[in-house]
């Protein structure tokens, strides 16, 4: 299986404070891989370096054969890396639907005239919002699609995020803790929609702190713990990992097994 | 030394000291609370005008009249807060600026109706007196305005770094919520910094009157100056606004007798857009350039 | 993305058209001049809602744009010679260059220091203009400025000027709108709601800011060259920073981030000192008194205020 994502020792550290300290992970195509780590474990840290929202401090990123490394977030995200963000950042003076749109912003001609003369662009811009409509169908939000965004509950904010991810159609969706502040019949959905997506080729990294969504939807999981990687592996092989155990439960489990 | 550069040095020194005290008040505002205030050269001009009124119109001995209108200086500091700052606290920072603008317009054009258009020359406690300084005649009046620009910027310091309640602004300018829940009153201070901003724009106005004219329209050239001195000194930065006051001075001086009058501040302005896209922490200043 | 549709909007837009074009009828010569300052004024405040409106850039340069696009015009059209019909366009451009030139460099800051760097640029124009006697004329300004015509009929009166004017805010509008409503428009507006979350769906910032500084230096570029035109002469006063000022607060009072507030408001900004020129002095203490009322009570413009009112009689926009 070829690899699609590969992060060889890459670090980040605020002054003394190592968030990130050489993790290597290697992400392969069409599977859901998630990285889960105890809160403050350095997850977001981890995010925000690959995806060109903060300079890193040592290691490489190769995505799709290409080195990415400290790209500008906006040349990740055209190269098919897309991600979602921890709360939801949405951009609450515009609709459902327009939200979606800026998404795809890299597919359409860059240059003002292009936009004032139509052409390429007007054409483009109606395919590319009737796929949007086709992914708002499919998450459910079609019925808001004309809605300011602010006005939508925030499970459903949530997938707008996903769809704005999603129209570009990505090679690999990172997703920064989807299930967060979802009730379970949410989390219901968004196992659904992953899995769907998954079937279509789609490569997840999915950063998550919902254990019971994580177990049932990885192929693989990486563990970080203080900014560390300390275990790799199948759902099953890191849920019996002790290293994994202690990072979770603390002193209490080691003061238990011993 | 030429007579002349000795010269040009003394009053570049003055004018620059009157900057760094526009600059200070504009800072501490700032700082304090918040608020990027527009209006900080018609406070000048105010500053200027009640000596006009308490030293000319109403004939007091300066002795008299410079502390009267820094009284009411400290009063209409307090006119500011009310009417201005808290109804403008915590908006956008357009709102504020555009907002501080506004009054800035009606400041000056009140100032206008009550003083009218035609400037007042105040006079210096020193006359026209001249002073021999390494053989070059010095006005007195620049050498007063230095001195007591410098006495001002001490007392600020001290009041600053040497009492509790400079302890507890400061406080409240580095974290106004922690600040509150310590149980500092966090409106107490902010009157107090809006008075102190008063106190040294009115000194501002006070001394650049003998200097130039007290006219109703010297409140913006005065605040634009002031402007790239914090810029290039550092935006936050008490001894950033201090020097950056005296290079801006003395640029102007020294570039009106050199480079070219036409242009000199032209040439300071260029230095403020060069320091902003090159350092815009400033000389003094942190890393800031990117906080909104 | 597609511009709200509303059969009672077309209808008051064609109502608006007709009496716009009937207007000059009933207007006496200093009035249509008013009028024809305030349609100029719109064009500049349309421009300053794209850096400003929608993309958050808070520049107070606009009267700078507008004086490079006045003064390029004028030295094109009396030193060089050219007529007004290809002066204007080159003045444009011209304008859109400098107003991308000046922004690539300053467009990394942000809040308070992005005004202060353009403030420096608004002032240092009007030193350049002042002191520049060879090509600007010094405080003396340039003069002789022809009035614009196309071949066989010259636009000299105010009264006809107006019609010329009028065609050119209604184009400036129409494509104001197709950018607000294409990519472009939406990224602009995603930059100012959350610059992050706009990078990471693959917009380049940058890139986006540049082109909404440079739109509103094109559309200020555009005004001043047909501000140039009207008043046959130009001098540097009428660029300087406190024009600058009031372009934002007419954008701000209209209603920021819409193309109808940013006409509403350059219209009744230029109209205001007028109904108050019986106060005499006192005019512009109550002006700026009412500017802060409606900053503090009305932080949305006074379009918010009709949107209100609109939703209230019940025939709401979208």
């Amino acid at each position: 299986m070829t690899t699609i994502l590969a992060v060889d020792g890459l670090s980040k550290s605020f002054g003394g404070v190592h968030a990130v300290q050489s993790v290597s992970l290697a992400v392969p195509q069409g599977m859901i891989f998630s990285v889960i780590g105890p809160n403050g474990a350095g997850k977001t840290t981890l995010i925000n370096v690959l995806t060109g929202i903060l300079p890193s401090s040592g290691g490489t990123v190769r995505f799709a054969d290409r080195t990415i490394t400290d790209a500008p977030a906006h040349v990740i995200a055209a190269a098919g890396m897309v991600r979602t963000f921890q709360n939801g950042r949405l951009f609450h003076r515009l609709t459902v639907i327009e939200n979606v749109l800026v998404g795809a912003h890299h597919r359409l001609p860059q240059s003002v005239w292009s936009a004032i003369t139509g052409g390429v662009a007007a054409r483009r811009t109606a395919e590319i919002r009737s796929r949007a409509r086709g992914l708002l169908e499919t998450l459910g939000l079609i019925d808001d699609a004309d809605r300011l965004v602010g006005a939508l509950p925030y499970g459903r904010q949530r997938m707008v995020e996903i769809a704005r991810a999603l129209v570009s159609e990505p090679k690999l969706l990172l997703l920064d803790e989807p299930a967060a502040g979802l009730n379970s019949g949410e989390v219901e959905r968004l196992r659904e929609v992953l899995l769907g997506l998954r079937r279509d080729g789609l490569t997840i990294l999915l950063v998550e702190h919902n254990m019971g969504l994580v177990m049932r939807v990885a192929d693989r999981i990486a563990v970080i713990h203080f900014g560390e990687k300390i275990a790799e592996g199948t759902p099953a092989e890191v849920r019996g990992d002790p290293k994994v155990l202690e990072a979770y439960l603390g002193h209490g489990y080691r003061h238990a097994g011993d | 030394m030429s007579q002349q550069l000795i010269q040009l040095i003394v009053s570049g020194l003055a004018v620059g000291a009157v900057y760094a005290l526009v600059g200070l008040a504009f800072i501490m505002v700032n700082e304090a609370t918040g608020v990027v205030n527009f209006a900080t050269g018609q406070m000048v001009a105010i500053g200027c005008f009640l000596s006009v009124t308490t030293g000319i119109q109403m004939g007091l001995p300066l002795a008299a009249a410079y502390p009267l209108a820094l009284a009411g200086m400290a009063l209409f500091g307090m006119v500011f807060y009310a009417v201005v700052f808290r109804p403008l606290q915590d908006r956008p920072v357009v709102t504020v600026i555009i907002g501080t603008v506004m009054i800035g317009i009606v400041i000056q054009n009140s100032a206008l109706i009550t003083w009218g258009s035609v400037p007042f020359r105040p006079r210096s406690p020193f006359g026209r007196q001249v002073v021999d300084v390494f053989g070059a005649a010095i006005s007195a009046h620049a050498l007063f305005v230095i001195a007591v620009s410098f006495l001002m910027i001490g007392l600020l310091y001290a009041f600053i770094y040497r009492t509790t309640i400079g302890a507890r602004m400061r406080a409240v300018a580095q974290d106004r919520d922690a600040a509150r829940l310590m149980g500092i009153g966090v409106d107490r201070m902010f009157v107090l910094t809006w008075v102190i901003a008063g106190l040294l724009t009115g000194t501002a106005g006070l001394l650049v009157g003998p200097m130039w004219f007290a006219d109703v329209n010297m409140g913006d050239p005065i605040a634009l100056k002031a402007f790239a001195a914090i810029i290039i000194g550092g935006f936050s930065s008490v001894p950033g606004a201090i020097v950056g006051g005296i290079l801006v001075g003395l640029a102007e001086m020294l570039g009106a007798a050199y480079v070219s009058s036409a242009y000199k501040d032209g040439l300071v302005f260029l230095v403020m857009i060069l320091f902003l896209l090159v350092r815009p922490q400033g000389i003094f200043g942190e890393r800031i350039g990117q906080r909104a | 993305m597609r511009p709200p549709r509303n059969r009672l909007a077309v209808a008051a837009a064609l109502v608006a058209f007709l009496l716009a074009l009937a207007l000059p009828a009933f207007v006496s010569g200093y009035g249509i001049r008013i009028l024809n300052l305030a349609l100029i004024s719109a064009i500049a405040v349309i421009g300053l809602n794209f850096a400003f409106g929608y993309a958050g850039l808070i520049t107070l340069a606009q009267a700078g744009f507008v004086g490079c696009g006045a003064y390029l015009t004028a030295i094109l059209s009396t030193t060089a010679g050219l007529p007004p019909l290809l002066s204007i366009p080159l003045a444009v451009v011209g304008t859109t260059a400098i107003g991308a030139a000046v922004g690539l460099p300053m467009l990394r800051l942000k809040g308070h220091y992005l005004a202060l760097a353009t403030l420096g640029f608004n002032v240092s124009f009007v030193i350049v203009a002042t002191n520049w006697k060879s090509v600007m004329g010094g405080t003396d300004g340039i003069s002789g400025i022809p009035s614009f015509a196309v071949p066989g009929f010259a636009f000299a009166t105010d009264h006809r000027y107006y019609y010329v004017l009028w065609l050119a805010l209604a184009l400036a509008t129409g494509i104001a709108w197709r950018i607000r409503y294409s990519h472009i428009g939406l990224a602009m507006i995603a930059v100012r709601d959350d610059e992050i979350a706009t990078g990471a769906a693959s917009v380049g910032v940058t890139r986006i800011k540049v082109q909404a500084f440079s739109l509103s230096a094109a559309y200020a570029g555009l005004a001043g060259a047909l501000f140039a035109h009207m008043t046959n002469f130009v001098a540097p006063d009428d660029f300087a920073l406190s024009h600058s000022i009031i372009y934002l607060a007419m954008l701000i009072i209209g209603g920021e981030g819409s193309i109808l507030g940013a006409i509403a408001g350059a219209v009744i900004v230029t109209f205001m000192p007028e109904l108050m020129r019986d106060l005499g002095q006192a005019y512009m203490i109550i002006f700026g008194s009412l500017m802060l009322l409606i900053l503090i009570f009305l932080p949305k413009g006074l379009l918010s205020l009709a949107a209100m009112a609109a939703r209230r009689i019940g025939i709401s926009g979208r």
